[in-house]
């Protein structure tokens, strides 16, 4: 094992023993737990046997390792992004009810005096 | 899709439940001129303060208008659905939306309630480039071309000007407008959503006034580009 495997492994461990707790605590969404533990799992399965991946790159046809995990690394990027912007647009349009609510609520009019003649 | 060319007198009064919308922020020193001017011609305004610091507030209520006030800055699209929303609240018949710059004149309003009842339509859209845009600057000509342009690829919809603030509409036409986008996204949104609401639309030649104010406070170039990018990560996000 080098540097590498000797400290991320154990981390990638932790990562999938930590979810695994969780969904057995009734603290995560299933769905959402077995997505977390799968990744934690694959990617130390993926640093302790980095052949892995090229194994499965060219069983899909990609060739090298290192352009499937950069593939799916972009992949999982723009995914999130979408992800996160989804987020965002649903926390902008509740606090826009709102503070559209509390101004709806408090309309002001004042008649200006008439100016003499 | 009929463009209304004619230019009728303004001697049609404007309809009894005829609400004008503004959405204004931090225009203390320009919003008095402008419902100087418009008062005498629509009697029912109501100015959407978005959070400005300054003394719009003061202002709008010292010329009688009606006067909404949004605690924090959300954006001009947000301050008009809110504006919106207040008019159909109020009974209103018809609304038009106006700018808090100066740009607008009144005396367009005759011209698009017209527009309506004319051409049997919902919604009347202020075109700049069917009318006049006196001073316009060549940038935000061609800035303005570029928006019809997208406009055009995203939604389908072709028009001569897509973000021109001026617009009238019916009640069952303000009924159909759900702004969800809080700033300048709202104009490219609103076209979409008349466009799929099926209701008819027609273009009315307006006169635009662009001074030095109003282009400081205008929308920038790189502005523009965000806006676009935030338009096409809605369609992907959908």
């Amino acid at each position: 094992m080098n540097l590498f495997q000797i400290i991320f492994v154990p981390l990638c461990l932790l990562g999938a023993l930590t979810t695994l707790v969780r969904l057995a605590r009734g603290r995560m969404a299933r769905r959402n737990g077995l997505f977390w533990f799968a990744l934690w799992a694959a990617a130390a399965a993926f640093i302790t046997e980095p052949g892995l991946t090229t194994t499965i790159a060219r069983w899909l046809g990609i060739g090298r390792g290192a352009d499937l995990v950069f593939y799916i690394a972009i992949l999982g990027g723009v995914t999130a992004s979408l992800y996160f912007y989804a987020k965002c647009r649903q926390l902008e349009i509740l606090v826009t009810t709102v503070v559209r609510n509390q101004a709806l609520s408090a309309p002001q009019h004042h008649v200006p005096p008439k100016k003499p003649a | 899709m009929p463009t209304d060319t004619s230019r009728p007198s303004l001697g049609p009064a404007l309809p009894e439940g005829l609400w004008v919308v503004i959405a204004a922020f931090n225009e203390a020193t320009r919003i008095g001129r402008v419902l100087d001017e418009l008062l005498p011609t629509a009697r029912q305004v109501v100015v959407v303060d978005d959070g400005s610091g300054d003394a719009t507030g003061a202002e709008i209520l010292s010329r009688g208008a009606w006067l909404v006030t949004h605690s924090v800055n959300l954006g001009q699209g947000a301050a008009l659905q809110t504006g919106i929303s207040f008019a159909l609240k109020q009974g209103a018949s018809h609304v038009v939306t106006f700018d808090a710059d100066g740009q607008h004149t009144p005396d367009d309003l005759p011209r698009l309630i017209a527009a309506l009842s004319e051409q049997g339509a919902d919604f009347a859209l202020g075109s700049r480039f069917l009318g006049v845009a006196e001073g316009i600057p060549l940038s935000r000509k061609i800035l303005l071309r570029a928006a019809i342009l997208f406009t055009r690829v995203l939604s389908g919809v072709s028009l001569s000007d897509t973000h021109n603030g001026l617009r009238a509409m019916t009640r069952r036409g303000a009924e159909a407008i759900h702004l969800s986008f809080n700033r300048m996204e709202h104009a490219s949104e609103i076209i979409e959503q008349v466009s799929r609401s099926g209701l008819r639309y027609v273009e009315v030649p307006v006169r635009i006034r662009y001074t030095e104010a109003s282009l400081a406070k205008g929308q920038r170039t790189s502005a523009a580009l965000g806006l676009g990018l935030r338009l096409l990560l809605e369609k992907l996000a959908r």
